[in-house]
Order: C-alpha cells, then sequence, then structure tokens
C-alpha cells in the first residue's frame, strides 16, 4: 500500500487529496494507474515526490511510501 | 545597540537567548528589497519594521482596492485609490521611525534587479505571478543574491530559501531547479481567480519574515534546498528536498541574456488575445455562438438570464460530445481558466471553433450584461 498525495490545484482536478493505492512496483507504474484514474491531470503541470524527494527517473517504490504530486504555486 | 530608546523597543528579543544586541545589530545594519505589497508583502513588511531591520526596500505598482483589505492588512478604507507602496510606508513608518524605508511605485522589471539588487543584502519574492517570481529568480541566481520565496494556493501556500551561500562559492537551489520553466498561462490561478482565505497570506509571509530574521542574524536553519508545503485546513505540512544542480536548466546564460529575455511571453502572457474575444463582440455574435460556462457548480453569479451550457473546467474532457457542431465560447470568472479550456481544446478533435471570453463573468458584470 502506498499513500497518494495531490497538493493545491491539482485537487480540483482530482477531486480528492489523498488516496491509497495497491501492488504499485515503480513509478512509471504509478504514473499510469493516477493517469488512468485522473485523465485531468494530462493537461497539468505538477513535479512528483517520492518520500520526500523529486522523482527524475523510474523508481522503484518501497511499501508505505508516500507520493506526492504538486503543482507550482504562485498567488501572493 | 543606538540608544535606550532602541533598547526599550526591542527588549522582548533583546533578552531572548540566543539573540542579544549582536543579533539586534545585525538587523539595524542589514537592508531587504521586498517585492510585492499584497497579501504576503503586508505582514511580512510589518514584522521586519517591527523587528528593526535598518533599512527595506518596498516595490508595488498597485493601488489599494476593497478586495485587497481583508487580506493586506496594512491598508484601510481611507487608503482605497492611494499607491499601496506610499500608504505602506507610511503606516510602517509611524510603527518605526528608526528604520529606513525606499519605495518603488512602478512594476518591477529585468533593469529594477540590475540597478537595484547589490543595494540589498537579500531579496524578498512577494509577488503573485509567475513572470514576475522567474524574473526575480533569475536575477538572484545571476547576481548571487539570497532569495527568500513565498506563494499561496487556495488553502495551502509554500515557503523556501534560495540561492543561499552554501560550501565554498556554492549556492542551495533555486526555483528553477524544482519547475525549470513556467506552466501554460491560465493554467495555474491566481488569488483573484481561485480564491484565498485571508488569514493564509498572513501566515506564509510571517514565515517568510523569520525566514530573512534567521539568515540575517544566523539564527536556526534556514529553509535550503528544501520547499515548506503548509494546508491551512489540516495545519499539515509536507517538506519537499531538492537536489543542487551545478547549473540549473534553463536559466539565462548572464546579465545580457537576461535582460533580453521576455518573461510575459515565458509566461504564455503573449497567448492573450489571440484566442479571445471580449463581451462587446461577443454580444454582437452571440446568437451563433455557444456560451459554455466552466466554473465550478458552485461559482456565483449563476448565468441563468442567458442561454448557456455549464460545464466544470475538470469534466470537460469527458464532455466534449457536448460541443460538437456549435461555434463556442468558453466563459469563467476572469477571463484565466477559459483560456485554459481552449489551449486544452487544442490537442483535441473537434469540429466547432473554440474562444475564451476576455474578462469572464468579471467583464459581463462591469458592462452590465448580466
Amino acid at each position: 500500500m502506498v499513500e497518494i498525495r495531490f497538493f493545491g490545484q491539482l485537487t480540483d482536478l482530482t477531486k480528492t487529496e489523498k488516496v491509497l493505492i495497491e501492488g504499485m512496483r515503480d513509478t512509471d507504474m504509478l504514473m499510469n494507474k493516477i493517469m488512468e484514474m485522473y485523465p485531468a491531470l494530462a493537461t497539468a503541470t505538477f513535479k512528483v515526490a517520492l518520500n520526500n524527494k523529486l522523482v527524475n527517473d523510474n523508481l522503484e517504490i518501497a511499501e508505505n511510501s508516500i507520493i506526492a504530486f504538486m503543482p507550482p504555486f504562485s498567488g501572493g | 545597540m543606538k540608544s535606550s530608546h532602541s533598547y526599550n523597543r526591542y527588549q522582548r528579543q533583546l533578552i531572548l537567548k540566543g539573540f542579544g544586541p549582536i543579533a539586534q545589530d545585525k538587523l539595524s545594519n542589514a537592508s531587504v528589497l521586498v517585492i510585492g505589497a499584497g497579501g504576503l508583502g503586508c505582514p511580512l513588511l510589518q514584522y521586519l519594521v517591527a523587528a528593526g531591520v535598518g533599512h527595506i526596500g518596498i516595490a508595488d505598482d498597485d493601488i489599494v482596492s476593497l478586495s485587497n483589505l481583508h487580506r493586506q492588512v496594512l491598508f484601510t478604507m481611507e487608503d482605497i485609490g492611494k499607491s499601496k507602496v506610499e500608504v505602506a510606508k507610511k503606516r510602517l513608518q509611524s510603527m518605526n521611525d528608526e528604520v529606513d524605508i525606499t519605495t518603488w511605485n512602478e512594476r518591477w522589471t529585468q533593469q529594477h534587479c540590475v540597478d537595484h539588487f547589490n543595494d540589498y543584502d537579500l531579496i524578498v519574492d512577494a509577488t503573485d505571478n509567475f513572470s514576475s517570481r522567474y524574473l526575480i529568480n533569475d536575477a538572484a541566481v545571476l547576481m548571487g543574491k539570497t532569495l527568500v520565496f513565498g506563494a499561496v494556493s487556495q488553502f495551502e501556500g509554500q515557503v523556501a530559501v534560495f540561492n543561499y551561500p552554501t560550501k565554498g562559492d556554492n549556492r542551495s537551489v533555486n526555483y528553477r531547479d524544482y519547475f525549470s520553466t513556467p506552466p501554460k498561462n491560465g493554467e495555474v490561478l491566481n488569488c483573484s481567480e481561485a480564491g484565498v482565505l485571508g488569514v493564509l497570506p498572513g501566515i506564509i509571509g510571517t514565515m517568510q519574515a523569520i525566514e530573512v530574521i534567521k539568515i540575517l542574524t544566523g539564527i536556526g536553519k534556514p529553509l535550503i534546498n528544501k520547499i515548506l508545503t503548509y494546508n491551512s485546513i489540516t495545519h499539515e505540512s509536507y517538506m519537499l528536498e531538492l537536489e543542487n544542480k551545478s547549473i540549473s536548466d534553463n536559466l539565462p546564460s548572464g546579465i545580457e541574456d537576461f535582460l533580453n529575455t521576455s518573461y510575459a511571453e515565458l509566461c504564455g502572457i503573449s497567448y492573450f488575445g489571440i484566442d479571445e474575444i471580449d463581451v462587446d463582440e461577443w454580444d454582437k455574435q452571440k446568437g451563433n455562438l455557444l456560451l459554455v460556462d466552466i466554473r465550478e457548480a458552485h461559482e456565483l453569479p449563476k448565468l441563468s438570464e442567458l442561454p448557456h451550457l455549464a460545464i466544470p473546467l475538470s469534466e470537460l474532457h469527458n464532455r466534449l460530445n457536448e460541443l460538437t457542431d456549435a461555434n463556442v465560447v468558453f466563459v469563467c470568472q476572469s477571463g484565466r481558466r477559459s483560456l485554459q479550456a481552449v489551449m486544452m481544446l487544442k490537442n483535441e478533435i473537434i469540429l466547432s471553433k473554440v474562444f475564451s471570453l476576455k474578462g469572464g463573468v468579471d467583464a459581463m458584470l462591469t458592462q452590465k450584461i448580466i
């Protein structure tokens, strides 16, 4: 089981801040799953972080990991 | 310490363990440039002035309006229509006349950075748009200045310290190491479009103030190589750790390249106009156009007087089949999300032509169409 967190205005597209998913081996597999679950994310700009570190390549996901989807913030 | 008067003023922080007259002198000898005197800038400026930062620069080209007052706590109803920096300076100076304040009632540009960044120890980004944020970030990196970043989005806010000197000649990460390029224009909403609870920029602005005080006095650990995201609804915070790159992607190569960069274009602002239609033009052609309100269901005012289709932006992808034959005008509150909808549909095969209504429902209200 891994925990997915959506930040900022991504929650307008996903309608949820958190979701739990099972059986995810790596970040590529997880991305495919998330895009299938929330197709509206396809046009959004965001970064993905695995256990507080930015994901740039495909990384293995350990049980109980937290994966964050973070859009840029600009308001002031 | 200048005088017994100063001692009395700062007595509560002077007696603080690890602070004392040495830290106070560091503050009074320091200079900080705050760009933006809005939701983040107002609380931030109040605390920097109250704490006794010796010299403060404030830049903002805006005037005070009624909708600012729920979060921009330096301003009162008597100030509506007046220059923000002038009102801010007067108010701040009445709080602490030992602080020297310089103001720019101008839009901050690349040239301003080149001309003035070197006069300040520290730069604070308290702006509200990507174009200014990338411009300030790039100048800070190219000119070797530490930058305190703060931004809000609905109920969440972010704080970070960029380009802080680390070992040798190295510097900590900057915004380009997080998002190397800005998002498409209209995709990420600002406060006037997405809304903001007034207290949130108050919290984030004061978090920026504490970072400034920590950096200037050497107390504690500044938020370097990290971005803190705070959620005001749950009180949860999330610390993102960023890796330092030797050269940040997409950063201008030097000052000349920086001065030649169009930050408005970079942030897609030049897209404005191409796929837009203004309220007058729409009014003339409305018989041939299907009006589609892409705001979410809770947003007001409703367009009940006008024939229209309501498809929230979040559902647009799945409801494209409702758009086929007609030429479409998307409308949202201010014209930003509707532009996003137009851009989104550029990648879809649909038969109709699509436009964004410039100025959105706000413009319809101003022109008394609704």
